[in-house]
Parts: C-alpha cells; structure tokens; sequence
C-alpha cells in the first residue's frame, strides 16, 4: 500500500518568542500507510495533537515538508483549493464533541460537510443516511444534537466526517469524555472504519487499552518521535514509556511487574489473550 | 458515620415544559465521613446533578440533603455558606482561572469567605502544596501554566477554603497517565493527611479502584450500587449491563480464575491482582514462587 500520510523533518512552534527554545514539534518524519490503523501516544503537551492539526492544515508548519496522497501540503505553490482536497480526505474528530456540531438537527448537521464541498442533493441523502447507520444513529436522524449523550453526540461527529468521505480519520482524543459504554461503542466505530470502510485511522490517545487495538503505534515525546512499532513492540518497553509518563496497558503491566518480582514470565506479552496464557501456563508449570 | 446525606431526593430538568426530564428520582444515599467515595454512572444517569445538589447549586424538588445532619436548605439565604463547606471542582476547572496571578486565583474564595490576609496566604501556601504547584509558580499568570498545572491550581482554588467535603467532577478528565497519577494520588495524600470527606467523579473504574474506599453507582436517576470497592466491583455483569464496567485488570483476575488459578484478595488493582498471583504460584509450589529453583526442586 502507498503512503497516505508523509512528513519529512517538521518543525513548529506556537509562538515567536517562546518558539525558539521550546519548538512544539521539532523535527518530526513519520509515515502512514492508505488503510493503516496507527494510535498516537505521548503526555499532555508531547505534540501530539500539533501533527494532527498540521496534518488537516488547521496549522502550517515552520519547516518540513508534508505529503497527504499525491499533495505535497507544504509546497509554496499549494492553492486553497487542494487544502479543501486534503481536508475532504482527513477528517479529524474532536475530543468535545460540542465543538463539533452545528445544526439543530442531526441529519443537516452530517450534511454540513457534503454540502458544503458541493455534492449533488441525492447523494447527500445516501451519503447522510450511510453515515448515520455506519454509527448507529439512524433512528436519531431528526433528533436535536444538543439532546443526546456524548457518546451519541460524537457518533454523530464522526458521520458527519465519514459523510465527507474521507479516506483518513484522525481522532483527537475522541474518548477522553465518555462514559465506558460510549467509548466502547467509538472504538467499535473505529474498528469498523478501518476493517469494513478500508478508512485509514490515526487515534491520538492516552488509553494505552485503545492503543493496543492499533497495527502500529507512534509515541510522541517533546516534539520528537520516541519510539514507534507494532503495539507488543512499543509496550514490552515498559521503562522507556514510563520515563516519558506514559504506561503499558494494565495487563502488560502486570505481567512486567510480576517479571520485576522474580516470576519466570515472557518480556513484551500484550494483548489480554497473550496475557492470560502466560499466567495461566507458569501457574500449570507449563512456564518453558 | 455518614457527613452528607440525600433523602428521598428528586430532581426535574424544565418540570412543566415539554422537555421535562426526571434526573434524580427519590434517591437516598449517605456520604461516609474522611473516606474517599467514587461516584459513577453512565451519561445522563444523574451523577453531575447529583454533584449539584450537595453544595445546594440545585434545590431538591422534593427530599432532603443533610449535611452533619442538618437541611442545607434550613436557611436558604444562607446557603453560601454550605459552597464554602462543600466544595464541588467542576469538569474542566481550568476554564474558570481568571486572576493575575496563581496566587490570587487560588485565594479567591477564602478572601471572599472574609479571612485575614496572613490566614489566606496560609492557605494558599498549603492548598498548593497539596496539588504539587511550587512556590517560584504562584506569582506567574494562570494562564502561563501548563493543562496540568493549570487543573492543579484550579482544584488547589478549592482546597484553599478548607471545605468538610471535596467534591470533584471528573479531575483527571484529559490528563496522560502522569499527569492522572499526580492529580489523584495527590488527592489520596490531601484526603489521608487532611481528613477531607472526598467525593470523585469519574469514568475510569481503574482510577476508581485504585483510589476511592468506597463507590456509588447510579443509573437512570437512581442509586444502582453502593459499597466498597470490593463489593462494587465484584459485580461485574451488573455493571457492565449498565453501560459500566469493571477495571481491565480485573477482568484479567476474573479469566485466569475461570483457568483455574485460585485468586483472593484485592483483584482490582495490578499491584493487587499481582501479589494474589504470586500467593498463588507460593501456595501451589511450595515456599518458592515457581522461579526457577522451584521448578526444578519440584
């Protein structure tokens, strides 16, 4: 599969004068490929949520140069229409879903986006009543956004996303405000966007269960790539994730804390599956 | 022995409109005093005016809230006087910084509650020591601190009035994994070194295991269960039926049970789950935890 998201090296910074010594990118070169599912980890104020927003060009970058498909975003003869080219094929979900929705009913406010890249009439119908029933929230079509919970509010978000027909959603921090159910309910979402709607998924997030879900994961560490690599490659490194604030998921941890404990078990186990047979085999004896 | 208490309480949003929506239904519950109490439920089950209701910014429709076993309401004008005793940091707190300085942000309340000068820098001073903010940042603006810092402050705004219960809605909304394990574990140190009543919101069951002694759980406009977090989570088909859930590590406990590995104790949390695996393993092999030596002695 060809790359649908590039960059090269880029740097940015917030403010001039802070920006210098304290750049919020500084030199960042990742690569993902059409059809990827890559989760994004890093502490408060890493840079993460900066590369999503370059990444949509709500922000521009200092230096570097960016590639989405074929559009190299950076270059200096980049009109305004292919930005609405990139944008139409990178959709970004909020962690408030609030800041997201702006009809007073829910199927104008999936239209919103079709509409407003100018898509016949009859297809925003189909591509409206697909969105919706992609999340599950056909039967709310005509309800009032501002009357549903937040879980049922940011489905409503990510159809108006997928109802622009993006071939990459990045999601920032989109579980942070819900409740178990509703953020079971968006990583199904997520899940499905990637394996049924072949949609390249980018989830910036500080659930490392969420992470584990991904095919690679990326951690962002002052502005810098830490480390990156399949979740089992990313989480048996339990120490360096900690020495940049972040954890392992509960089961992996376990395991590296029963291992400090003097248990004979394997390094680098992820995924509760994995998990649980390692257990289970030592505690039968079965351990080598 | 129980500090807040609600009887029989029931709230309505836009009672008499078209809108009308019964949030809280004839709910009774008691707050235990200097424990830290975790309150969760799904979106819209009721927790938030829950919340609301015990620092007297909603009035029951009907039904009691004691505190100390008073009526907050016993002197409505004088309900001011209950926010100062129940203090409620609401989700995102720092959206509501406003001073100069840290300093003055954080002893807004306590120079409203008519202190001395020399009494609110006392608080202060302790307040920030409680959430982990140093001294060289109380003289800066608010609005030059970091997310974290800025969340610390705010709860810190809190504190400052020494309220007999600490109520928060979700703290560690939004904060990475250090940045949760500052705020919460500070709040476990404020609770346990002050003696504050503490009540938590929170959506995590792995936060609520690892630092709430007790939980209530709501669930559409009633309390679903309350105990310690035990017995809570030793619910775990109920909870998830529910919208809730238990913490992922205790899911891990529930499956090697189903294995048939003998687990007891405190399965909530990984230290926990970690040493009742290791009793385990001492118990099935001997006096060596099936290390290597063990293994081979057998």
């Amino acid at each position: 599969m060809e790359n649908i998201i590039e960059t090269e090296n880029i740097t940015f910074s917030y403010s001039e004068e802070r920006g210098k010594q304290n750049p919020a990118l500084d030199g960042v070169s990742v690569s993902v490929r059409e059809g990827e599912y890559v989760a994004i980890l890093g502490h408060n104020g890493s840079g993460k949520s900066t590369l999503a927003k370059l990444l949509n060009m709500i922000l521009v970058p200092d230096s570097g140069v960016i590639r989405i498909g074929s559009d190299e975003i950076t270059s200096p003869n980049f009109s305004e229409d292919d930005m609405f080219r990139v944008r139409r094929n990178v959709g970004m979900v909020f962690q408030n879903p609030d800041n997201q929705l702006v009809a007073t009913v829910v199927e104008e406010d999936v239209a919103f986006g079709p509409e407003n890249l100018g898509i016949p009439r009859e297809e925003i119908r189909q591509r409206v009543d697909a969105a919706l029933e992609a999340v599950g929230m056909t039967e709310y079509a005509k309800h009032a956004p501002h009357r549903l919970s937040g879980g049922q509010k940011q489905r409503i978000a990510i159809a108006g996303i997928m109802a622009m027909m993006p071939r990459c959603v990045i999601f920032d921090e989109a579980t942070a405000m819900l409740d178990p159910a509703g953020r079971r309910g968006i990583l199904a979402i997520m899940d499905s966007l990637n394996h049924e709607h072949s949609i390249t998924v980018l989830n910036i997030t500080h659930h490392m269960d969420e992470a584990a879900r991904a095919d690679r994961v990326i951690v962002i560490n002052d502005g810098v790539v830490y480390m990156q690599g399949t979740p089992a490659e990313v989480f048996a490194r339990v120490d360096e994730l900690h020495a940049v604030g972040l954890e392992a998921p509960q089961d992996t941890e376990l395991i590296e804390l029963l291992r400090r404990m003097g248990l004979p078990l394997p390094a680098g186990c992820v995924g509760f599956n994995a998990c649980v047979d390692a257990l289970a085999r030592l505690y039968e004896g079965g351990a080598r | 022995m129980s500090i807040l208490e609600l009887r029989e309480v029931s709230y309505v949003y836009g009672e008499g409109t078209p809108f009308e929506k019964i949030a809280l239904d004839r709910v009774s519950v008691s707050f235990e005093r200097g424990v830290i109490t975790g309150l969760i439920g799904h979106t819209g089950s009721g927790k938030s005016t829950l919340v609301q209701l015990l620092n007297g910014l909603l009035r029951p429709r009907s039904g009691t809230v004691l505190l100390d076993g008073v009526d907050i309401w016993e002197k409505p004008k004088e309900i001011g006087k209950i926010r100062h005793r129940v203090g409620l940091v609401m989700q995102y707190p720092e959206y509501q910084l406003f001073d100069e300085t840290v300093r003055a942000d954080i002893g807004f309340a306590p120079r409203n509650m008519g202190l001395s000068t020399d009494e609110v820098e006392a608080r202060v001073r302790e307040a920030a020591d409680f959430v982990g903010l140093g001294e060289e940042l109380l003289d800066q603006s608010p609005f030059a601190l970091s997310g974290g810092q800025k969340r610390r402050a705010a709860i810190a705004g809190i504190m400052a009035m020494r309220p007999d219960v600490l109520v928060l809605d979700e703290p560690a909304a939004g904060l990475d994994p250090l940045g949760r394990r500052e705020i919460l574990g500070g709040l476990r140190k404020y609770q346990r070194t002050s003696g504050t009543t503490v009540i938590l919101v929170s959506h995590s069951m792995e936060d609520m295991a690892e630092y709430c002694d007790r939980i209530v759980a709501l669930n559409h406009t009633k309390v679903f269960m309350e105990g310690s977090v035990d017995e809570v989570f030793s619910h775990a088909r109920e909870l998830s039926e529910v919208g809730l859930d238990i913490p992922h590590i205790a899911r891990v406990a529930l499956e090697l049970q189903k294995c048939g590995v003998p687990l007891s104790g405190n399965l909530y949390t990984i230290e926990g789950v970690a040493v009742a695996y290791h009793r385990a393993l001492v118990e099935k092999n001997g006096h060596t935890a099936s290390g290597e030596e063990g293994n081979d002695r057998a």
